[in-house]
């Protein structure tokens, strides 16, 4: 066995955050790190840990990441990309094959750590490059692995994980809660304010309890399914293509979530599809589509009826 | 004598492990092999890089030193340097 292979998963999560920031730097590429070892020491969970002598101390408790994860700018992208490609990192789940939002593509490497690219944030309604370049403005620089590595800064931080918890509903909630909660009252209202320039309010609220102050929003149904876990596939298909800025985006959004992605459906079991899978999943889905809006319509007379 | 650390090598160490020594892993970044250091090993270059007298600092931390430390350690720091794991400072 090589060092490679016994080195332990957190090692090869920081060498990879510190060599996509050595490659970045070579190209001239603005990135900043997210989450895992990039995340402000203020914003870690404390736990009680007792030393050998019997003496509790609080510490706090390091965020373990799958993955090594960077925001690009957007107009750095294309570089970005063929930069990694020289440097090894091959492409293993495309922006258009991982989440339903297409924010994040993932590299992996022989000898560390998936790396996580986002060219967009889950949450932040504002123009990609407008969030980039804000969250760019107040940036930090953070040692990681003993490289200095650019990350945004702590209310910026805190924000965006708090939403991050958001997406992954009831089982994500103790963490957003606790984020918002141990906030001071000035930077809970400079989350609000950071919220409300990139727009991400809506996100924002549902973390915090006040989605019902956005009923009207064209993302209040997405940011509640998301946050709940309640309602059904369709629910959350109707519910994305509502959340879209533009008719012609809520087109593509409809069309391209009715039709099965099969790279993303192998993603998800290990393999790739057979025909028959391919041809199962389209039923599925036509036939879910189907479902669906038969019943938007009964509820939709009934509601008209009441 | 003095020492750095060469640009663009990163570095963990690495105390997780409840019963196992700890380990110091070095990588240089972005297209090396990752490294790993134990033991007597991992702390010669973690007070090397710090600017410690490294044999002094080991006299203290070992319990019981062998007569022949200050040349072991010294070979050693010349293997990390020769190895690109450590860069000799310029007293100038």
């Amino acid at each position: 066995m090589n060092t490679a292979q016994l080195m332990p998963h957190h090692v090869g999560v920081r060498f990879a955050h510190a060599a996509v920031q050595v490659i970045a730097d070579s190209v001239g590429v603005d990135l900043l790190h997210i989450k895992g070892p990039a995340v402000h020491p203020s914003l870690l969970q404390t736990v009680t840990q007792a030393d050998r002598a019997g003496v509790e101390h609080q510490l706090a408790e390091e965020r373990r990441s799958m993955d090594a994860d960077v925001l690009v700018r957007p107009t750095h992208l294309a570089r970005l990309l063929e930069a990694l490609h020289q440097h090894g990192w091959v492409l293993k789940v495309d922006f258009a094959d991982g989440s339903a939002f297409e924010h994040a593509a993932t590299f992996g490497h022989d000898v560390l750590a998936h790396l996580d690219v986002h060219r967009s944030f889950p949450g932040f309604s504002a123009g990609s490059e407008q969030v980039f370049l804000r969250l760019w403005q107040e940036r930090r620089s953070l040692d990681i692995a003993g490289i200095t590595c650019t990350v945004p800064d702590p209310t910026a931080q805190r924000l965006l994980l708090i939403i991050n918890a958001v997406r992954d509903g009831v089982g994500g909630q103790p963490e957003s809660d606790r984020l918002w909660q141990s906030a001071t009252p000035e930077e809970q209202e400079a989350l609000r304010l950071l919220a409300y320039d990139l727009r991400a309010q809506v996100a924002l609220a549902a973390a915090t309890g006040d989605l019902g102050a956005h009923v009207g929003a064209s993302e209040y149904h997405l940011w509640r399914l998301l946050s709940t876990g309640q309602g059904t596939s369709v629910d959350l298909w109707l519910a994305r293509v509502r959340a879209q800025p533009t008719a012609r985006a809520a087109f593509r959004e409809a069309v391209k979530l009715v039709v099965p992605n099969p790279r993303r459906l192998g993603v998800q079991i290990g393999r790739p599809l057979t025909r028959r899978e391919m041809g199962a999943a389209w039923r599925k889905r036509l036939s879910q589509g189907v479902r669906g809006v038969r019943d938007l319509v009964r509820q939709r007379r009934k509601r008209g009826r009441g | 004598m003095s020492y750095l650390r060469p640009p663009y090598l990163a570095w963990v160490y690495d105390e997780t492990a409840y019963f196992a020594p700890s380990s110091l892993y070095l990588m240089h970044v972005p297209d090396g092999v990752p490294l790993v250091l134990t033991g007597t090993a991992a702390l010669i270059w973690l007070f090397a890089v710090e600017g410690e007298d490294v044999v002094e600092a080991l006299t203290e931390v070992i319990a019981d030193p062998p007569p022949d430390l200050a040349e072991t350690t010294y070979a050693y720091l010349d293997d990390l340097v020769a190895r690109g794991l450590l860069v000799r400072e310029d007293p100038s």
